[in-house]
């Protein structure tokens, strides 16, 4: 149940996650080939695009369940992911490692006639490469119930 | 050849059928989120929020479909340069669905924008979008 006001979580924008390092795991891409319909890897080193979003969220420094519960909700709310990008300055590699920072990016509250209220919250993950630059940023958007507001 | 050249504004993009939602699919993908979100495990918990008996597909493993399809195409996991997806509704085990797109506009850098989605058969949009690959090749 959300106790939360818009204004408190309006102060969330900016809030910056804990971050780390991820590393693509062989066994994470072939994994996620086989769930999305992919061919397995072909050996040029390159990882499912897909993989993003698992090494963005893997390298946030917060769990999902922790990550609902800085915003006010749990998984038994029904959060949902409401909207995902990606963009990539270079591929994905299998092997490397990557720093990840993660910050809250946009947030707002809505209500439908159907939903009730619910509150978007997006952030934005960044993967930085070993040469320093931003090679990957990645972007979940997620709906959060609040049946409670 | 010039691949470009052979391509044109509304072309479709070749389609990825996938004949059966596997429900074990989505432990495995469970896993690997440490998703704790039980609608994707147990069908209970889906009937608890009303989304009938089956259990609900991960929205990663559904983008992940449309990624799949755009490499096809475009003739690698390299070549897509961005995505930007909505997830619309819900994809049940079991569903068939099927992943698409049309080519929306030509770059001249070589860049091709496609409109993509992710379809259930006999159902509506799951996933719908934008896509920008380097010219399939």
């Amino acid at each position: 149940m959300c106790t939360m006001s818009e204004a408190e979580l309006g102060a969330m924008v900016g809030h910056r996650f804990p971050g780390g390092r991820a590393v693509v795991e062989p066994y994470v891409d072939l994994l996620v080939r086989d769930v999305v319909g992919a061919p397995p890897p072909s050996g040029d080193g390159i990882a499912h695009p897909t993989v993003a979003f698992l090494v963005a969220q893997g390298g946030l420094g917060v769990e999902l369940g922790e990550l609902f519960a800085l915003f006010g909700t749990s998984a038994a709310d029904g959060p949902m992911l409401g909207e995902w990008s990606v963009e990539f300055a270079e591929p994905l590699r299998v092997g490397a490692g990557y720093g990840v920072g993660g910050v809250v990016e946009v947030l707002r509250r809505a209500s439908g006639a159907r939903t009730g209220v619910f509150d978007v919250v997006t952030v934005r993950i960044e993967l930085t490469g070993p040469d320093g630059r931003v090679h990957v940023t990645v972007r979940p958007s997620y709906v959060f119930p609040r049946s409670s507001v | 050849m010039n691949v470009q050249r052979r391509m044109n504004i509304g072309d479709p993009l070749p389609e990825l059928v996938v004949a059966t939602v596997d429900p074990e699919k989505m432990k495995i993908m469970a896993a690997l989120l440490r998703d704790p979100n039980m609608i994707h495990l147990d069908p209970a918990e889906t009937a608890r929020f009303g989304l009938g008996d089956r259990v609900v597909n991960q929205g990663p493993t559904n983008l992940g479909y449309v990624h799949t399809m755009l490499a096809g195409w475009a003739g690698g996991e390299d070549r897509i340069r961005s995505t930007a997806l909505r997830f619309r509704s819900t994809v049940l085990a079991g569903d068939r669905v099927v992943a698409g797109g049309r080519v929306t506009a030509i770059r001249a850098d070589g860049l091709v924008e496609c409109e993509v989605w992710l379809d259930v058969a006999g159902g509506g949009r799951a996933v719908s979008g934008t896509a920008t690959v380097e010219t399939p090749g």
